[in-house]
């Protein structure tokens, strides 16, 4: 396995978003077949366009069951949702109210202070001050509150976090164990495949050698057999450029060619 | 400066790509982490990730570690004295049994 086969079977749009959804749903542990070849073109590797063909005819690789395992782990992970923004919120309001009453009590002081100075009457100030102080003092106690809060909070994400890390692992395998089976899938259905390119217009199946990597013919000629040898129970969708791919080569029917029933792809469901 | 660290695949993407967008802004970069500078825009490139990816981003505030301000003199001559010791294989807790050095259920019970 070179290094540049494994990129260019990992590098798919896409990819990332799509394994943040395993396990999310009821999201099955390898993708559905028409997901990945019920269109062409199918904006997939080789590889999988082959893994999806090999399924279709009920193969299944030999890791299916740790497959199976990884997504029901991944399924049973369930992340408390802790809500950070409120309680840092709540401590920023807390220490900004502290603030504005402690520089109101220190202003309060002065004037008693200079009220006295000129021996005027304090009464009034002093009243001032003393309800200033104590609304001081109940900011304080919600200010240590709503850090105590937020420590909480904290430790609760922690431990939320514990898991969401869990997760992204246990994704992150099954993603390189998905393309494991994929690969396994692939190689197995090659020949078969190399034998579909025959009747393939506008390709040669001495360009397809006897590996996936080694595939040099156009993707789309390569999309066009891999449903070829898929026993699809729905119609594909053949875009135009597909279509006009066999016609100008030929003109064979796309029916034939792909030995499946066609429509034309709605353009609302397009990606 | 600002620690940022993702738990999806998706906000580790997009935290691969603010990094290489904006090189200038990164102090280091770690697999799923990365270290930001302590500006104001590279808070606001950490909150526009965890706009986007929620829970699954966690920034952090860090400061430098100053160990003579932050801790007494014992804890480092400690550290120094193990690093130092002639019995490799002797644990801490058996090295600081019977002398001055700090003892580990001490420290772990002492904020910084």
């Amino acid at each position: 396995m070179s290094g540049t086969e494994d990129l260019r079977d990992r590098a798919q749009p896409g990819e990332a978003s799509e394994s943040d959804q395993i396990g999310t749903a009821s999201e099955p542990a390898v993708p559905a077949p028409a997901r990945v070849i019920g269109r062409v073109p199918t904006a997939a590797s080789l590889r999988r366009e082959l893994a999806a063909a090999a399924r279709t005819l009920g193969r299944t690789s030999s890791i299916e069951d740790e497959l199976i395992e990884i997504r029901d782990a991944i399924a049973a992970i369930e992340v408390e949702p802790v809500d950070l923004d409120a309680a840092r919120r709540r401590v920023a309001a807390a220490s900004g109210e502290e603030e504005r009453l402690k520089e109101r009590v220190a202003a309060l002081r002065g004037g008693v202070q200079a009220r006295r100075d000129i021996e005027a009457e304090t009464g009034e100030a002093l009243g001032d001050l003393e309800s200033a102080a104590a609304e001081l003092s109940a900011a304080q106690s919600e200010r240590i509150a709503a850090e105590q809060a937020l420590r909480h909070a904290r430790e609760r994400a922690a431990r939320a976090r514990d898991e969401r890390e869990r997760r992204l692992e246990l994704r992150d395998r099954l993603r390189n164990r998905r393309r494991d089976a994929r690969r396994e899938l692939a190689r197995e259905v090659y020949p078969t495949f190399r034998d579909a390119l025959a009747v393939v217009p506008g390709v040669d199946p001495a360009d397809a050698d006897t590996e996936p990597a080694a595939y040099e013919g156009p993707p789309l000629a390569a999309s066009l057999a891999a449903v070829r040898i898929a026993e699809l129970d729905r119609p594909v969708a053949l875009g135009t450029e597909a279509v006009r791919w066999i016609v100008d080569r030929g003109g064979a029917a796309p029916e034939s060619v792909i030995d499946a029933r066609v429509v034309k792809p709605c353009r609302r469901t397009q990606r | 400066m600002l620690l940022v660290v993702t738990y999806s695949a998706a906000a580790r993407t997009d935290l691969r790509n603010l990094c290489r967008r904006h090189e200038e802004t990164v102090a280091r970069r770690f697999g799923r982490a990365a270290l930001l500078d302590g500006t104001v825009y590279a808070a606001f490139l950490a909150l526009r990730l965890r706009e986007s990816h929620g829970g699954d981003v966690q920034i952090e505030r860090t400061e430098p570690f100053n160990e003579f301000v932050a801790l007494d003199d014992s804890v480092r001559e400690a550290a120094s004295a193990y690093a130092n010791r002639d019995a490799k294989s002797t644990p801490y807790t058996a090295f600081a049994a019977g002398t001055d050095h700090p003892d580990p259920d001490s420290m772990r019970g002492d904020e910084l």
